[in-house]
């Protein structure tokens, strides 16, 4: 079953310019996404890696409801998720890197638990049962006295858990995780990441993973899908995309990242062109080792590869 | 200048942050020596001291810091060191690269100006002379002639750490403390900045401390690497041998929790958590956390044992080092 799916959004910001931009009627715009397709099946861990700029996050807030495409649909368990129909309340929810700005400093973790519930209009006996099974199965006491402490009386990796917990307590289908993991410390780092499996293994939860860094991609997701200047470079299942990168981006970026035991790397060169000013042709035709003329004036398919791999690149 | 010659030695150093309720022990009895030209890496988790020691070493603690021990630079102690002898020797002799670019950086200057200003400010050199040399470090960190004149926000990240590291070399020091300079910079632009710094560090003959948390990257820049747990060393070794054969538990959980792109292998956090620094502990600071921990592990602090050279803050060290005590670390 498919649970959200993008066709071909694209997304478009216009920038506040300055005051001789006003006068000159000029506009300047940012092309965050173009023409994405994702879809998100139930019971999977989706990533979304990139570097800054790939417009990672914002495909997330489109798939999350909070910022319709430009163009382009979203869909959302079978309906369209920017129609008239009512919206997909509860159903979808998020976790973000900082724990710390994502809850109210002032809330006890019961209320911050429970928020999403009473939104719902669940029953107060309702919402205290469901707050404590979500606390136990992201691997928290459920006891009144740790209900009753306030954020800062946890670690990070403890109120992430707790964050993870307010997400699942909605039962959602969807959980939008931006660098759920990326604050935390490794030793706990591997524990948080440990849970978002878990959860999808005994709920059926699915979650999109947002993150810039393709180890943790590596360790999570399922499938994977690699951002670069708004656009799919690559897809394909995690493990064979980050062991065999079809696409000379993704293969570069592996190729960047120090492991225990490399001496000297090839840094990719420059550094990612900016969303106001895409370069013409393939978006990686700048920085590419291989790149060649037709690269910087053609623009590239994304393209079916082998049996379940898709890759942009004019030179494969 | 030979390899073995010693440039900076840290003795039984311990920096205590005081608060209105609380006495924070924040680096607790570290040893450390430094060789001109040697790159070492300062490796562990957030809280555990890192950044606390290198900024003891530059000499930029905030006032309620308390320090006690020797900080030897070129034979002199640096932590009695009056304030105004203290400022000539911190970017003269002592740069800093700190983590966040954009904190360093006065926005409302060129930021070839703010290097100039820099210069003026320890040397007596004409401006011009001045301008000249932040031309030369420029093209010498990849930065492109026209960025000169450029605020600091028309730059990128990577471009703004460059400029940083352009500001550290503007004195020829002989010692970089580089603080997480690859931190919230992307993937690409990380081994750029890291290749820059590996560059430098030859062409200047400097040496380099490294302060991290990714034990990748350590071992990518350093030759050696000294691991911190709780405002302590526990183990220091070079780094290839550091990490082919760690010889303390916590480094030995640290590479186990190593994501890596090869291997999909489900592994398990570190149980439990740091110890509350503000509080007395007794015994190794790591046995709550520690699968090898016995009794004596909680009732007396483990010295640092000598074992091939190296040195690890544990009664087992040399039971590890023979694999009498296993673990399960399947590197390479």
């Amino acid at each position: 079953m498919i649970i959200a799916e993008t066709r071909d959004v694209t997304k478009r910001f216009t920038l506040r310019t300055g005051l001789r931009d006003w006068i000159m009627r000029r506009r300047i715009i940012l092309t965050a996404l173009r023409s994405v397709s994702v879809t998100i099946p139930d019971k999977k861990i989706i990533g979304l890696v990139g570097e800054s700029g790939s417009g990672k996050t914002t495909l997330g807030r489109i798939l999350g409801g909070l910022e319709p495409p430009s163009e382009g649909t979203v869909e959302f368990m079978g309906s369209a998720l920017y129609g008239d129909h009512s919206s997909p309340t509860g159903k979808i929810q998020f976790v973000f890197q900082d724990p710390w700005a994502a809850v109210n400093p002032r809330f006890t973790l019961s209320q911050i638990v429970e928020e999403p519930l009473l939104l719902l209009g669940y029953k107060p006996s309702e919402r205290v049962s469901l707050a404590r099974e979500a606390l136990s199965s992201v691997g928290l006491p459920q006891d009144e006295q740790f209900l009753g402490r306030h954020p800062w009386e946890l670690s990070g990796g403890q109120l992430q858990r707790v964050i993870i917990a307010r997400a699942v307590v909605s039962r959602p289908a969807l959980i939008i995780a931006d660098e759920p993991a990326s604050m935390l410390d490794v030793s706990l780092r591997i524990g948080v990441l440990n849970l978002i499996m878990s959860l999808r293994d005994s709920y059926g939860t699915s979650f999109l993973f947002i993150t810039h860094d393709l180890a943790q991609a590596m360790y999570v997701a399922d499938y994977l899908y690699v951002l670069y200047l708004g656009e799919i470079m690559e897809e394909g299942p995690t493990e064979s995309v980050l062991r065999q990168p079809l696409n000379p981006y993704t293969l570069s970026l592996v190729k960047s990242i120090p492991t225990i035991g490399s001496k000297k790397l090839e840094a990719i060169r420059g550094e990612v062109p900016s969303p106001i000013k895409l370069p013409s042709g393939c978006g990686f035709s700048t920085r590419c080792p291989i790149a060649s003329t037709v690269c910087r004036t053609s623009h590239p398919e994304l393209t079916k590869r082998g049996e379940d791999r898709k890759s942009r690149c004019l030179l494969q | 200048m030979s390899e073995g010659d010693v440039l900076l030695e840290v003795r039984d150093l311990c920096v205590v942050y005081e608060s209105l309720d609380a006495r924070i022990r924040a680096v607790d009895h570290v040893d450390l020596t430094l060789r001109r030209g040697e790159t070492l890496a300062l490796v562990g988790e957030s809280g555990c001291g890192k950044s606390t020691l290198g900024n003891a070493i530059i000499g930029i603690l905030p006032a309620n810091a308390e320090v006690s021990g020797e900080i030897l630079f070129e034979g002199v102690n640096i932590v009695s060191l009056p304030r105004k002898r203290m400022r000539r020797i911190r970017w003269e002799k002592i740069a800093m690269v700190f983590q966040n670019a954009q904190n360093s950086l006065d926005p409302t200057l060129r930021v070839g100006d703010q290097l100039v200003e820099v210069i003026l400010a320890h040397r007596s050199i004409p401006r011009v002379e001045a301008q000249r040399r932040v031309k030369e470090l420029f093209s010498l960190v990849g930065l492109p002639p026209d960025y000169y004149r450029s605020y600091p926000h028309e730059l990128s990240g990577g471009s703004r750490q460059r400029v940083i590291i352009a500001m550290a070399l503007l004195l020829n020091p002989q010692l970089l403390i580089a603080d997480e300079p690859t931190t919230g910079l992307d993937v690409s632009v990380q081994l750029q900045i890291l290749n820059l710094l590996k560059d430098i560090k030859q062409r200047f003959q400097m040496s380099m401390i490294f302060i991290t948390h990714d034990i990748a990257v350590a071992n990518y820049v350093s030759d050696r690497m000294a691991v911190m747990y709780a405002g302590q060393i526990v183990e220091a070794a070079p780094s290839q041998a550091l990490l082919a054969k760690p010889l303390h538990p916590y480094t030995i959980a640290l590479t186990e929790s190593l994501l890596t792109l090869d291997r999909r292998v489900k592994k398990q956090p570190i149980a439990g958590f740091p110890p509350d620094l503000s509080k007395t502990i007794t015994g190794c600071r790591f046995a709550e956390r520690c699968r090898f921990a016995v009794d004596e592990c909680r009732r007396e602090e483990p010295p640092m044992v000598d074992v091939d050279g190296r040195v690890s803050k544990c009664f087992f060290a040399e039971q590890i080092s023979n694999k009498v005590v296993g673990y399960d670390y399947r590197g390479d």
